[in-house]
């Protein structure tokens, strides 16, 4: 196996500055490891430096939050230039990007806000995933994201419009399973819909999370806060996305980042589930 | 309507709560300005968060709700203009500084400004860069004017009429009632490969030196600071300068 490819299945986590002295000294047995891309830009910074002792002992997946692939604006050429020095740099085995766009008019919003699901919003992400394979060279992952709104101007499904782009575009996708279970929950929608009806070849990467409950007087929104364990509602939704993919999953934790044993933990609940699901697949 | 339009809708919601929002929005359990209240609240909510680990001192001077106000304000005028937030928040200096309100702090300005250059040198990495003693030593006194010293890529300058260096230790260590704000202070933050990040404030003629070099000016046009050589070596030991070159 190449040192930069993710072995089917693996359960990775998401390397955040608070682990990177235990990582560099213990060199924790974890399959692989996630990056948000933008912390590691600049050359001569202290990420960058822990990412060059860390990424010779394990695969790497680099995610992305700011590249807006959904805004009406151009792509940053200078902020795809950074991502391409970094890639060339490390050779991650993933890269991926969400549906969504950060800003407009040179203004950005530190979120990854909605897109309506139309065939003109369509059209656009596909010219810009076309134009960021392009540059890059290579395939990138598209994840859905959490929506707290919906446009009434929408006529597909979420689901409908990531078949769509994969489709047109030969993009990967990352499903992240927490973020669909917040939607279902937030909009009445169905998470087993959106599981059966997804293109799931294209699945190369799954993301599992914790969400937080905001309660109103109205009612309650569920947030993707990422700064909890994972939900048993989403891990009811891993256990139907394994028998369907050999994808490998992380374990996202961004807010109040807990031990890496915690982490640790987490991981060995979905091999866990893993396990359970391949002996069933024996005797079956 | 229109994707463009949407975005652009949106944009104004979020920066703006008195803009009137027109998006067509599904009906639900929560109205549409709720929900955009929630992006509304994620969007300065989060950026103020990433004011506030930057400009800790800031924070702690003016206190909570000021600063939560200074951060909307500031938020809402100079949103990020990337898609990145690590170099969020070098305009604070210069927006507190323009800030009525703060004129009864007009060290505050500074103070950011101090805070700003101590996290840009905490962000980089310090790779060891031995000052090339040996060159220096081939080099003959006529040639000396010649000599134009390098700072080391991470090091910044900062004159402010305030003690503000004293200010920021005195929040950090809780002990503010001892210091006194009205004096002039230079102040050089530098870290070395393998040394914690330095903060120290130099004399006048040191600073005018520093700052001379900054500008590629050769030592023979410089005035060098009393007692210049022990001063340099203390700059280099420190990291402070990490080269030189010899203009003609
Ligand atoms: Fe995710």
């Amino acid at each position: 196996m190449e040192k930069n490819q993710i072995p089917a299945k693996a359960v990775g986590l998401g390397l955040r500055a608070p682990h990177y002295e235990e990582v560099v000294q213990n060199k924790p047995k974890v399959p692989w490891f996630e990056v948000h891309s933008e912390n590691y830009f600049d050359e001569c910074g202290l990420n960058r430096h822990f990412l060059r002792e860390i990424a010779p002992h394990y695969p790497l997946s680099f995610h992305g939050v700011g590249l807006s692939l959904g805004s009406c604006d151009e792509l940053s050429s200078h902020h795809l230039k950074q991502l391409k020095a970094l890639i060339n740099e490390f050779q991650p085995a993933l890269i991926s990007e969400h549906l969504s766009w950060t800003g407009t008019n040179g203004q950005f919003f530190n979120d990854l806000l909605p897109l309506p699901y139309t065939e003109e919003a369509l059209n656009l992400f596909c010219q810009k995933v076309d134009c960021v394979q392009t540059e890059l060279g290579q395939k990138i992952l598209i994840e859905n994201p959490t929506a707290y709104l919906q446009f009434a101007v929408s006529h597909m499904k979420e689901w409908e419009f990531l078949n769509q782009l994969q489709a047109r575009t030969g993009c990967g996708l990352l499903l992240d399973l927490n973020n669909i279970y917040v939607n279902a929950s937030n909009h009445g929608d169905s998470a087993a819909t959106y599981l059966e009806s997804i293109n799931w070849s294209a699945v190369e990467e799954i993301h599992l999370a914790g969400f937080t409950v905001n309660e109103y007087e109205d009612g309650a929104i569920l947030i993707d806060t990422h700064g909890s364990r994972v939900h048993d509602e989403v891990w009811a939704l891993y256990r139907q996305a394994t028998i369907q993919t050999e994808a490998p999953v992380l374990i996202e934790w961004d807010t109040d980042i807990p031990d890496l044993t915690v982490l640790e933990e987490e991981a060995a609940k979905a091999r866990q589930i893993n396990a359970a699901i391949q002996q069933v697949a024996a005797w079956a | 309507m229109g994707l463009k339009e949407i975005q652009e809708q949106f944009s104004s919601a979020l920066l703006d709560k008195s803009e009137a929002f027109s998006l067509q929005i599904l009906p639900g359990t929560f109205q549409a300005d709720q929900r955009i209240q929630l992006y509304r609240n994620n969007f300065y909510i989060s950026l103020s968060e990433v004011l506030s680990g930057v400009f800790p001192v800031t924070h702690a001077l003016v206190g909570d709700t000021f600063f939560a106000q200074l951060c909307k304000a500031f938020i809402r005028q100079h949103p990020p203009a990337e898609g990145s937030v690590t170099h969020y928040g070098a305009d604070l200096p210069d927006f507190i500084a323009c800030l009525s309100q703060a004129e009864s702090t007009p060290y505050l300005a500074d103070v950011a400004r101090l805070e700003w250059a101590y996290a840009k040198v905490n962000e980089y990495w310090k790779v060891e860069m031995p000052f090339p003693f040996e060159k220096l030593a081939l080099v003959v006194p006529e040639e000396w004017p010649n000599i134009l010293f390098k700072l080391a890529k991470n090091v910044h300058l900062i004159c402010s009429d305030f003690a503000v260096l004293d200010i920021v230790n005195g929040v950090r260590n809780d002990c503010l009632e001892d210091v006194v704000v009205a004096i002039p202070q230079q102040i050089i933050i530098s870290g070395a490969a393998n040394q914690e990040i330095q903060c120290q404030a130099v004399s006048p003629p040191e600073y005018a030196f520093l700052e001379a070099i900054t500008r590629g000016i050769a030592l023979g046009e410089t005035s060098p600071p009393p007692d210049f050589e022990a001063f340099l070596q203390n700059m280099i030991i420190k990291g402070v300068i990490d080269d030189f070159e010899m203009l003609d």
